[in-house]
């Protein structure tokens, strides 16, 4: 089964998740869509480690290993939850503090934000490549 | 070629992207690998540790995608405890877009070695099988019967195809089918 990936966009209606790609330096970009391919084509069931917790409950992270790493939040859904990932909030992983420090406060509320306006607060993943 | 597989081949125009993105896949396929195979074998990490001589946090390791530092020697160990084969080989770009294409558990699946080479016989009971004579055995079947089969097309399944292909009878009167769309 294929899922569908969103990237959220703000109320500017910027998509934040490719500026946010856009900035990252190719070779993580391109692992970076490993994962969200594997995502994409088979869920987060299959493979052990593709999403990891965050200290937020509905908020998972893609993680991408090294001194600066990048970390992408994101939730399952959150419109429909077995059909969907929202992609919320990029974030960078440096001596092991998140930066900004509070990503994944701010990827729960990007998150609320979605749920109350389901038609504008997202579109679908737009693939940031080479 | 759907979306994906041409998105991938205009992506591996660029050096580095193409690099950076197999060798993270690569990583992901055989840490997915073997926890599907395992899963396949109805293992806990803990029978599979055991039978590798490896601890538990060990093999939890082994299946994260996120893990990195593959040696052959321990490819091989697992290889042996799964009871299959490990190739390591060079590979062309367009290869790499159709594993990832076609990445799913299915794909990912193998048969224990038994299985596996128990499975080459079942072609040929298959087809003494169509032939209506019930009572035939292996050590009976001739070319007769092989040109019998072959005035009559058929949908067969591959592993018979393949086997016919490899008794150099001339398949063009079958086709196949899949099995799983049957």
């Amino acid at each position: 089964m294929t899922w569908q990936i969103y990237d959220y966009v703000n109320s500017r209606g910027n998509n934040e998740i490719k500026d946010w790609m856009l900035r990252l330096q190719k070779p993580a970009r391109a692992r970076l869509n490993v994962k969200l391919d594997m995502l994409e084509k088979n869920g987060s069931n299959l493979s052990t480690g593709l999403l990891s917790d965050t200290k937020e409950p509905h908020i998972k992270k893609i993680r991408l290993n090294g001194r600066v790493a990048p970390r992408l939040m994101l939730c399952k859904g959150p419109i429909e939850n077995n059909k969907e990932f929202t992609l919320l909030f990029g974030a960078i992983e440096k001596d092991r503090k998140l930066e900004p420090r509070d990503a994944e406060n701010r990827a729960e509320a990007r998150r609320q934000e979605i749920i109350s306006n389901p038609s504008s607060g997202r579109r679908l993943h737009e693939w940031v490549t080479a | 070629m759907n979306g994906l597989q041409h998105r991938l081949r205009k992506e591996f125009k660029d050096k580095e992207y193409a690099h950076a993105y197999v060798k993270e896949f690569l990583n992901a396929s055989i840490a997915t690998q073997i926890k599907v195979l395992r899963e396949q074998r109805g293992w806990e990490q803990q029978e599979l540790a055991s039978i590798t001589g490896m601890r538990q946090p060990r093999i939890s390791l082994l299946e994260n995608i996120n893990y990195s530092m593959w040696s052959i020697s321990t490819l091989q160990k697992l290889a042996e405890a799964f009871d299959v084969t490990l190739i390591v080989s060079f590979e062309t770009f367009s290869d790499r877009i159709t594993d990832m294409h076609n990445l799913s558990r299915e794909s990912l699946e193998r048969l224990p070695r038994m299985d596996d080479l128990s499975f080459s016989e079942e072609p040929m009971e298959e087809m003494l099988a169509s032939t209506n004579q019930p009572n035939l055995r292996l050590d009976d079947i001739d070319e007769s019967i092989v040109t019998g089969l072959q005035s009559t097309p058929k949908m067969v399944k591959p592993t018979l195809y393949n086997w016919l292909a490899s008794l150099r009878v001339n398949t063009s009167a079958y086709s196949t089918y899949s099995p799983i769309a049957a």
